[in-house]
């Protein structure tokens, strides 16, 4: 390995140079914080009541990721798929399409006069835009296709090597699946949970399109820390803060996967 | 030991003719066993770990048809009878422990899918651990085994998987040779009403009752 001050010039500036930019904004987060003031600010009610609803999101969202992303990895790992490289490109979007794109989509597609949305309100009287329920939709939105790929991905690492054992021991395929294939790549799906949960913990775009911030139902903590910077940066700051110490400890914990090499 | 063994029950016949697919050539097939130990001997390539995946139901056949005691359950068609349906065992070269699993819940795998509770699935497996000489290991998990141990844990769960058939690929390549005797003695007193033994040692090759050379 090349020492640090050996390295060429002009790999090496550049290199200093997106280090600083990426860690430059967390000094100024950081600096303007008001530790001393920081726990009251957190406790404050609006704080509060937004980090309740973040929490319900993000683990609900957490929640229908593995319930459903976790057999579409599985079809994507395992099975032969008609047109597979769509499908993955489908599956894999919302990693890349702008939020707000997203919070249009799903508001055209299950708003009350949605593609589904008016079928819903008309048949079973639900309404998802502007609920808890809608936020924790869109929220799952932007965040399975974290989990798909870390869970696809180990699977494909994996093989179909151990499911063929389990076979020949008279395990049919949901058997195999329970007590072989998920147990086997258990780090990996906490890893997906992880990473979908801290995605689905950050929405903002897709949240405030679809659900908009209505205080005790949408609003979220990243909601909240955008209302906050008009009126009250220093909550904001506070809020913002938490949320950087949330997302450190997400990598933290992952840094058995991604940390080492 | 097997409890799907009667003990009037000659050897199950197996009868494969057909093609099979392999990455890029198709691969005939023309194979009767009729025997209760049969040995599998040819050079590297010519389908003897393929021609086990066919038999175990974790390959199908392009065209042709696969019997097991007269009973279709391949036809390259609408039959496919799935692994977990047929009853069949099978030693993997590669040995395919759990490895979320301890060495002797390996080996109780087969018997608690066969429907026996934790505890008397775990008593019998460990019979079977002594039987290859792992009941030091029974409690740790397959990564901490050597090659070799892994290899006859994978035997031990062969052969306590309740089976009519048991297919072996290669059992005691990674065994070492103090070991290797007891182990063949063991494969060959085992209960299945028939043994498909691929290998390439002529030793293994005697005490089969039949050879079947594949070219």
């Amino acid at each position: 390995m090349t020492r640090l001050l050996r390295a060429p010039v002009p790999l090496l500036v550049p290199a200093m140079l997106a280090v600083a930019l990426l860690v430059v904004p967390l000094v100024g987060l950081l600096q303007r914080a008001p530790w001393s003031s920081l726990v009251s600010r957190l406790v404050d009610d609006a704080v509060l009541e937004a980090t309740r609803v973040s929490l319900i999101v993000s683990f609900s969202a957490a929640g229908l990721c593995l319930l459903l992303g976790l057999p579409l990895a599985w079809v994507l790992a395992r099975v032969d798929l008609p047109f597979p490289r769509l499908v993955r490109a489908v599956v894999l979007l919302p990693m890349v399409l702008p939020p707000v794109v997203a919070g249009a989509a799903l508001l055209f597609a299950l708003g009350r006069r949605g593609l589904v949305g008016q079928w819903l309100d008309s048949w079973f009287s639900v309404t998802l835009p502007f609920t808890t329920a809608g936020t924790i939709l869109a929220a799952t939105f932007v965040a399975l296709p974290f989990f798909v790929t870390t869970v696809e991905s180990a699977l494909v690492a994996q093989g179909r090597d151990l499911e063929e054992a389990a076979a020949v021991n008279a395990a049919g395929p949901m058997t195999a699946f329970a007590t072989v294939t998920v147990p086997s790549i258990r780090g990996a799906i906490g890893a997906g949970l992880a990473l979908s949960w801290a995605r689905a913990l950050g929405e903002f775009g897709a949240t405030i399109t679809f659900a908009g911030s209505l205080g005790g139902r949408t609003r979220t903590l990243p909601l909240q820390t955008f209302l906050a910077l008009e009126s009250d940066p220093e909550s904001a700051v506070a809020i913002s803060v938490l949320l950087l110490a949330v997302s450190l400890g997400v990598l933290v914990a992952l840094r058995g996967r991604w940390l080492t090499r | 030991m097997s409890p799907l063994r009667s003990p009037t029950a000659g050897p199950a016949r197996i009868e494969v003719r057909g093609l099979v697919r392999r990455d890029d050539f198709t691969l005939p097939l023309d194979v009767a066993i009729g025997d209760e130990r049969t040995a599998v001997i040819g050079p590297n390539g010519v389908g003897k770990t393929t021609l086990l995946r066919l038999i175990a139901g974790l390959e199908r056949l392009e065209s042709g048809q696969l019997t097991i005691d007269g009973r279709v359950v391949d036809d390259a068609g609408s039959v496919f009878t799935a692994a977990h349906q047929r009853s069949v065992a099978v030693a993997f070269q590669d040995h395919r422990l759990f490895g979320h699993l301890r060495v002797v819940d390996n080996v109780a795998y087969p018997l608690r899918r066969a429907g026996l509770n934790r505890n008397t699935a775990r008593a019998r497996a460990a019979g079977y651990l002594a039987a290859v000489g792992l009941s030091e290991v029974a409690m740790v998990r397959p990564a901490q085994l050597s090659g070799g141990q892994r290899q006859r844990a994978s035997i031990a769960r062969a052969l306590a998987t309740p089976a009519q058939v048991l297919l072996l690929d290669e059992p005691l390549a990674s065994v070492d040779d103090q070991s290797r005797e007891a182990l063949r003695d063991l494969l060959i007193s085992t209960d299945h009403r028939t043994v498909v033994w691929v290998t390439h040692d002529p030793n293994d090759a005697e005490y089969a009752n039949s050879t079947l050379t594949l070219s």
